[in-house]
């Protein structure tokens, strides 16, 4: 009983172990979100001679300021940058998303229109192109993003605001907080209600896909190994079950020993087929003999029979009289019987060397 | 969900021929000769199931057919014994000029009859008589073709002078 009820508790922990990882991995794949509150923004503005560390606790209707922390600070000074952020660094809880906000004096912004069927990487291809002709500068020592707004539905156009900062102060702002081991989410430009995000996000999302990609390409290739491997086991298996089987019919087919059995069945075949054969052959000779039988029976003494010849066509019996009367006589007793229905007399004429006497022929067709 | 398929449209083209190719190479690798194994050993299965059912088949016929025969043996052991010789031709006609003479019959002429049919196939077995005798005798030598065990047939009868008759006898199946 013990040992049953410790079963049971076992496979309960087990099937709520494995349930836990199914409903873990179906909120990984499809992201799917709990009640759990939104995570909460640490904002650091960088202002032209101070700077600000906001908290806010993120709630899906207001956002409330929670803590705020202003330092006195040169943004020009980039030395004392990593000092800075050493400084806010207790600010910073786990989850929590981290955003910059630099001096709007440091971006350059351009507005344009673009054809609203451009994708992503077109619309920065374009930028990148025209970087020297927006902003003065190559697009390998700026840093662009850009948000996009849908104009006027009839001419199918998008206006687009970019805003591009120097490479070389991004990469400063990354690289302190990098040291610190700090994570950066965001860095924004101040005065702009866009969502311009100047930190290479576009591209670490490009490469994310590509890597998401990737694995779901290696996860089916192993997926169809494993189901190739487990088919072939498979077949070997059937493979080995089906020579098993054939050997076993083999030794069953040796132990059944027939002496000549074409031989019986052949010998009967051949005693029924002759035995057929037989009775029609009787059948057929005994209408012969009835013929010939009729022949001799009905025979008047007056006619003399010269010939007779029977095939299994015809019957043709030729002979002498003296008197016609007498041919027909014994024509008339032939016709009565029934196989002799058929008959006719094809010839009567008088022999040339003996008037006296008549020559007939009376053919019989069965 | 369009918008994300046209948007993903090559990836899911490159995934469509991946699949195609992975498939492929994994089934020539690792499955092709597992496959070909299984149906060699099934085939083998078969054949050996289909020859089983057939000897066991053979058998159960082979014992109708020798209780048949046994049967026919002591009903008719004449007529059995006379179709297990499997007489030649020649023999039968040797029967037929016996019979032709106990009927009464002098036998002139006796001689197989062969002729080729179309398309080359084997000849009736036919046997041609000369015989010399009484219109009485045919009666009787028709009676002794009747009684013997192969079935004789009188096909073709010639009386062309008062003693001689001209008989050719058919040993197949009338039609």
């Amino acid at each position: 009983m013990q040992r049953i009820y410790t079963r049971g508790l076992s496979l309960t922990s087990f099937k709520n172990t494995v349930l836990l990882f199914f409903e873990r991995l179906l909120k990984c794949l499809f992201k799917i979100s709990d009640n759990t509150p939104l995570m909460s923004t640490l904002e650091i503005i960088f202002e032209k001679e101070r700077c600000r560390a906001l908290i806010t606790a993120n709630n899906q209707t207001r956002n409330d300021c929670v803590t705020e922390k202003i330092m006195a600070h040169l943004f020009e000074d980039k030395n004392k940058l990593p000092e800075i952020i050493e400084t806010l660094k207790p600010l910073y809880k786990k989850n929590m998303r981290v955003i910059v906000t630099i001096p709007s004096q440091e971006a350059m912004t351009h507005e344009f229109e673009l054809d609203g069927t451009l994708k992503e990487t077109e619309v920065m291809q374009f930028l990148s192109s025209k970087s020297v002709l927006f902003f003065g500068y190559l697009a390998e020592t700026l840093c662009l993003d850009y948000d996009t707004f849908r104009g006027d539905d009839n001419n199918n156009k998008q206006k687009i605001t970019v805003i591009a900062a120097h490479r070389s102060l991004i990469q400063t702002i990354q690289a302190a907080f990098q040291k610190l081991k700090f994570p950066l989410h965001c860095i924004k430009v101040s005065n702009n209600s866009t969502s311009i995000n100047l930190l290479p996000w576009r591209q670490q999302q490009a490469k994310r896909k590509k890597q998401k990609q990737c694995a779901t390409l290696v996860f089916f290739a192993i997926v169809v190994f494993i189901v190739m491997i487990v088919l072939k086991y498979q077949f070997l298996y059937l493979a080995n079950h089906y020579t098993k089987k054939t050997q076993e019919l083999n030794s069953e087919n040796s132990q059944i020993v027939l002496n000549h059995p074409h031989q019986h069945i052949a010998l009967l075949q051949q005693l029924k087929s002759m035995r057929v054969k037989k009775t029609a052959a009787i059948r057929e000779n005994q209408l012969a003999e009835n013929l010939f039988k009729i022949i001799s029976t009905t025979l008047p003494n007056s006619i003399t029979l010269s010939s007779l010849y029977f095939n299994s066509h015809a019957l043709t019996i030729s002979g002498v009289s003296d008197q016609l009367s007498t041919i027909h006589t014994y024509s008339d007793a032939l016709q009565q019987n029934q196989a002799w229905k058929k008959m006719s007399i094809s010839e009567i004429h008088n022999d040339l060397q003996n008037k006296s006497q008549m020559d007939f022929t009376i053919q019989v067709k069965p | 969900m369009m918008r994300s398929i046209r948007k993903n449209h090559r990836y899911i083209l490159f995934f469509i021929v991946f699949s195609f190719l992975i498939t492929g190479s994994f089934y020539f690798l690792f499955l092709q000769s597992a496959v070909i194994h299984y149906q060699y050993t099934k085939r083998n299965y078969d054949a050996s199931l289909i020859a089983l059912n057939e000897k066991k088949q053979l058998a159960v016929s082979d014992i109708h057919a020798q209780k048949e025969l046994h049967r026919i043996e002591q009903q008719n052991s004449d007529f059995y014994a006379a179709i297990q010789s499997n007489q030649s031709l020649d023999q039968l006609l040797q029967l037929a000029t016996n019979s032709a003479e106990k009927s009464g019959f002098s036998v002139i002429q006796a001689a197989p009859v062969v002729f080729k049919q179309k398309n080359n196939q084997p000849a009736d077995d036919q046997i041609q008589l000369q015989l010399s005798g009484t219109y009485q005798c045919l009666f009787y030598f028709i009676d002794q073709l009747n009684q013997s065990a192969w079935p004789y047939i009188l096909t073709e009868l010639k009386i062309q002078h008062a003693d001689q008759f001209n008989i050719q006898l058919d040993l197949r199946s009338p039609s």
